[in-house]
């Protein structure tokens, strides 16, 4: 995979939303609820909304 | 073997199978398919979108929904089976290794899910339609390149995104880190 822009972004979105992940899944031991989990979930979807802005 | 444990190992097995399809079809776009598709011409291209990659992309979107709802199945089924349902009983999450790791690789596996389906597919069925129009004299439209970009991001966001989520779904029961 080259250096793209493309794989640039989806790298670093990457890394981005499996801290998200990790983070949730420390919050959900430490308040004992499944709440933190929607914390990655919003990070997913302003990725989404961040690629679907890309234009040319 | 009980019914039960028959219908845990199906979901499973389905899991791995449908799981192997769709992560092996996703690194055969990003490391194979795209680097070749540049060296090709556009004639070249035009053939081989409506063909192979109609037929890749169909057993690609497929399999990612057997993947993630045989997973899902299987998650809340062993919950069930093991007495535990934190929506309908008001107990506290499991917080073992097994529970905690196959959450995190559950959810970015069905974040990779939506991506397939919401920017990957979206993008693909649009650029298919375009090129099968273009062979029959219509113009390429202007956004194809956005959608070929907006695709692209995705999928490479897919690719580096299969490995914490593999990390997580093999170490449930190799790893105990809670």
């Amino acid at each position: 995979m080259a250096w793209s822009f493309e794989f640039k972004s989806g790298l670093l979105w990457a890394i981005v939303v499996s801290l998200l992940v990790a983070v949730a899944i420390w919050a959900e031991v430490a308040t004992h609820t499944l709440l933190p989990l929607l914390i990655p979930i919003v990070g997913y979807i302003a990725f989404a909304a961040g690629v679907a802005r890309v234009k040319k | 073997m009980g019914a039960a444990e028959l219908y845990l190992i199906g979901l499973r097995v389905t899991h791995f199978i449908a799981g192997i399809t769709w992560i092996g079809l996703l690194y055969y776009f990003n490391f194979v398919q795209v680097p070749t598709f540049k060296e090709l011409d556009a004639p070249t291209r035009s053939i081989l979108i409506p063909r192979l990659v109609k037929r890749v992309l169909l057993w690609f979107r497929w399999s990612a929904v057997v993947t993630v709802v045989a997973g899902w199945l299987y998650f809340f089924s062993w919950w069930a089976v093991s007495g535990y349902f934190p929506f309908a009983s008001g107990k506290a999450p499991p917080t073992g290794t097994w529970d905690l790791a196959i959450t995190a690789g559950g959810i970015l596996g069905t974040m990779m899910l939506v991506n397939v389906w919401g920017l990957i597919w979206r993008n693909q069925k649009k650029i298919i339609a375009a090129t099968e129009a273009a062979a029959k004299g219509t113009p390429l439209p202007p956004e194809m390149p956005m959608w070929a970009k907006q695709a692209l991001i995705a999928s490479r966001f897919n690719t580096v995104l299969s490995w914490p989520m593999l990390f997580f779904m093999a170490s449930a029961s190799h790893l105990a880190f809670a």
